[in-house]
């Protein structure tokens, strides 16, 4: 072989060294993508793609012309929302009841986990999870029809109350307790379910390690303390970022469901907003648009900013 | 490994292929869709293109409407559908076939706002927005959604004289009509009298003393009372809705029983009725009703019908709405009270306001109107109109409320006379009309006019009598609420936007009228506080708007 040839070979490009790392990723593991490639598209159409509908929070909807057709109209539409004064009330609503939920209503799975991993092992610990996780499976309209009956002037709560000799109470009219009962009937419906992921981290602990620890000397709270909870505060970790980048989603099915004229005060949320604004009042899709594209927003900005707080300050990993 | 190389692809394959066939149909039913922007559907049936445009019987070329009404599906679903006489011939007669959109009435309103941002609305369609949403009627309106009315309604003339009410001529734009109101009555001055029932206890009332209607809202209360005393347990007053929480305003200031739509003239200005010095007193008499125990404890939670359904049960003394008229109904209340007849449920008249009048409810004689689609051809557009004044006439609204003559009823000296068992309806026989049938009325002033049949099951019987005698008994002792329509349905930018905060049934102005009743605070200067909130909303604009529209048109 000649030196030129042979020059020619060894600057001749690897056409798979050229590739960028992605592609090599992807040619590497083609079938894995292959396999993931429904679902991917499946977010693609029906969560990217309807996107562009955020477009309108800055145009004026026209009927005939459709969403790309209709006339821009620059931040008409948020001056609209920040003029109204329901979204005011909905915004400041929205705020207090997640930060409740977040302070109440997160730790609760992380509880209730940590509670049925000190119940023995066996049939017991399947049947209380049953019981706390059938919940999750029943709708907000049929919760919302029990939780009336319970609560109605000649339900079971004000049958106790009388039976005790006191007074009668409309807790659902009541806006401190009506929240209240958001956040208590949430944690019934949901904490069982939720508890799922932390049981699953808490099943991945090698026994041995309580074996041990409980050879040590270790009470049941101090195993739990120095093995159980190390494993779970990383899942809560990632729960607790997602769950701050879910801020703005008050929870539309259960508010809407259990809320009353008497209550809209403290409960009307920004989704309950947008629907009403989008469906019933003459406000519009441009406005209902506009109040979801605020709200995206803040949820985006405090997902990144507890992630960067879990990550920096807390030594956590996150997302 | 080969093999399993090939067996992965496979799956992957399928699994694409899969998602592509999900996202397929909507593909190829927009490829189908007819230049004019008909869906496919509508193509296969209508005739092609090349046929002759126009005939000399406009009722030759077969046409097929897609029609939206609540629970039209269900009727169309049912077993006995295809043996629906009433339907089938009034589709030869018009020489129509009918495709089913369902709406219900949890739904209708968004469904149908959808449906127009996706240009998917059915040929006709059912909804409320000419009188409740004035801003989206003249959107849609003006963006050619609706389709407008043609001028000469001569071929249509059950259409052209309820278009001719003065409650319905304030609704056009730009000069044109783009719906057609679902009227009970042709006659305006009977509508309204039996839209506020207030149903009771004769049989509890005249136990507890009180044999007539109350002359006063203060001989209202005492009745209330002296029934609950006798029947510790029941609720005194039950509402069916949010809407009838208003009813007793009938008595105070009746104008108010309409507060989400009603204008008032006060001193020379034309206000909102919500608005006015009279609102806080007729306020506070609800207030007081809560407040003194006679209001159901739970009137703020319920959802719609749970309180009728007390009264049904024997567990409220009053229900302020709630059909009655419904068979089930009547029969459920017969099979909860064993001890009662149905004849001891009573209509009672409202009592006297200050003035010594009693006042029956009065806004528009109908709260939603049949809109077209713009979509429609002319020619389609004549067969829907044609469909729609049929169905608006006598001829029909006997067919709904008799069934055929010589079938399902006989006339004996001139009465409709059942020819049906105790246990057969009419709803059973002709499901499809049923539901179908009130497109475009609710044949009301036909039973009015005193031509329905004596309906064979004798509770059905009774309280079709008792309705039959109370709407004859306040529509010649009361009078209609004095509203004027010019006013009330005048659309200016302001009226419609503060209309946008007063009528939605979540978080409008009859919401703000429950926060009030259930506050323990001074409901007179809660009242105020409330008119004052919609200074924010657009109130002053609105009323600047209004009367200077009043001056130019000349109204007083």
């Amino acid at each position: 072989m000649s030196n030129s040839v042979q020059t020619a070979l060894q600057h001749k490009p690897d056409p798979r060294r050229s590739r960028s790392p992605l592609r090599n990723e992807i040619s590497k593991h083609k079938y894995l993508y292959i396999l993931v490639a429904p679902t991917i598209l499946f977010y693609l159409l029906f969560t990217y793609v309807p996107m562009y509908g955020i477009v309108l929070a800055f145009k004026e909807f026209d009927y005939s012309k459709g969403i790309f057709g209709s006339p821009w109209i620059g931040f008409g539409n948020f001056s609209n929302v920040f003029a109204n004064p329901d979204f005011l009330n909905a915004f400041r609503n929205t705020v207090l009841i997640s930060f409740g939920r977040l302070l109440i209503e997160f730790p609760a799975p992380i509880l209730l986990a940590l509670l049925l991993n000190e119940v023995s092992k066996g049939k017991l610990t399947r049947v209380i999870q049953t019981v706390f996780t059938f919940p999750h499976f029943i709708s907000w309209v049929v919760i919302s029809g029990i939780l009336v009956g319970i609560f109605s002037s000649q339900g079971l709560y004000n049958q106790l109350l009388f039976l005790f000799g006191l007074e009668g109470r409309s807790v659902l009219t009541d806006g401190p307790s009506f929240t209240a009962v958001l956040f208590l009937s949430n944690i019934w419906k949901e904490a069982g379910w939720s508890a799922i992921l932390y049981l699953a981290a808490i099943a991945g602990i090698n026994p041995e390690l309580y074996e041990a620890a409980a050879v040590d000397g270790a009470n049941r709270f101090q195993q739990m303390k120095a093995i159980t909870w190390p494993v779970v505060k990383s899942t809560a970790a990632v729960l607790l970022i997602l769950a701050v980048g879910n801020i703005m989603n008050g929870g539309f099915d259960q508010i809407f469901n259990l809320y009353n004229p008497a209550v809209y005060k403290y409960s009307d949320i920004l989704d309950t907003l947008v629907y009403r604004s989008a469906f019933q009042d003459a406000t519009g899709f441009g406005f209902s648009t506009t109040v979801g594209f605020l709200k995206s927003v803040i949820n985006c900005a405090l997902l990144l900013a507890a992630n960067y707080f879990i990550k920096t300050v807390a030594k956590e990993e996150g997302l | 490994m080969r093999n399993k190389k090939r067996f992965v692809t496979a799956i992957s394959l399928l699994a694409f292929a899969t998602v592509f066939a999900g996202c397929s149909s909507n593909n190829d039913s927009d490829s189908s869709a007819s230049s004019s922007g008909q869906p496919a559907s509508e193509q296969t049936a209508s005739p092609s293109a090349s046929e002759p445009a126009a005939s000399a019987d406009p009722l030759a070329k077969p046409q097929e409407l897609s029609v939206a009404i609540w629970d039209i599906q269900d009727g169309f679903d049912n077993p006995e559908a295809k043996n629906d006489t009433i339907y089938n011939d009034l589709t030869k007669k018009l020489n129509i076939t009918v495709k089913p959109v369902q709406i219900t009435w949890n739904d209708w309103q968004e469904k149908e706002k959808v449906w127009a941002a996706s240009a998917q609305l059915p040929d006709i369609f059912a909804n409320a927005i000419a009188t409740d949403n004035r801003s989206l009627y003249s959107t849609w309106a003006k963006q050619g959604v609706l389709k407008a009315l043609p001028d000469d309604l001569s071929a249509y003339p059950n259409i052209a004289q309820v278009m001719e009410l003065p409650s319905a001529k304030p609704l056009t734009v730009d000069g044109k009509f783009y719906m057609v109101p679902r009227v009970g009555f042709l006659d305006g001055s009977s509508a309204g009298v039996m839209d506020r029932p207030i149903l009771y206890r004769k049989d509890w009332a005249a136990q507890a003393g009180y044999t007539s209607d109350p002359n006063s809202y203060e001989e209202f209360v005492a009745m209330v009372k002296a029934v609950m005393a006798q029947h510790p347990d029941a609720t005194g007053i039950a509402i069916n809705n949010k809407d009838y929480l208003l009813t007793p305003m009938l008595g105070s200031f009746p104008e108010l029983a309409s507060m989400k739509d009603a204008w008032v003239n006060e001193d020379g200005t034309w206000i909102p009725a919500f608005a006015s010095a009279k609102a806080p007193d007729a306020v506070k008499q609800i207030w007081e009703l809560y407040h003194n125990g006679l209001l159901d404890k739970d009137f703020a939670i319920q959802k719609d019908a749970d309180g009728f359904r007390k009264f049904l049960n024997g567990q409220a003394f009053i229900s302020l709405g709630g059909n009655i008229r419904d068979p089930n109904n009547i029969e459920a209340f017969a099979k909860a009270n064993p001890d009662a007849k149905v004849s001891d449920i009573g209509y009672m008249s409202i009592w006297p306001t200050a003035d010594g009048n009693r006042y029956n409810f009065g806004l528009t004689p109908y709260w939603s109107e049949t809109f077209f689609s713009n979509k429609l051809d002319d020619e389609k557009f004549d067969r829907a109109l044609r469909l729609v004044d049929y169905m608006m006439s006598e001829e029909y609204s006997a067919l709904i409320s008799n069934g055929i003559e010589g079938v399902d009823y006989k006339l004996e000296d001139g009465k409709a006379v059942s020819l049906l068992g105790t246990e057969q309806t009419l709803v059973q026989k002709y499901p499809i009309t049923s539901k179908f049938g009130y497109l475009a009325s609710w044949h009301s002033q036909f039973e009015a006019e005193g031509k329905k049949v004596v309906n064979a099951n004798p509770n059905v019987a009774a309280i079709d009598t008792a309705a039959s005698e109370a709407f004859n008994r306040f529509k010649s002792e009361n009078k209609a609420s004095p509203i004027n329509f010019e006013i009330t349905l005048m659309s200016t930018p302001a009226k419609d936007k503060l209309a946008g905060a007063l009528t939605p049934n979540n978080g409008g102005i009859v919401d703000e009228l429950f926060n009030v009743v259930l506050s323990k605070s001074d409901p007179v200067e809660a009242w105020k506080k409330v008119v004052k909130s919609y200074d924010a909303k657009g109130l002053q604009d609105a009323i600047t708007e209004v009367n200077a529209e009043a001056k130019e048109m000349g109204i007083q």
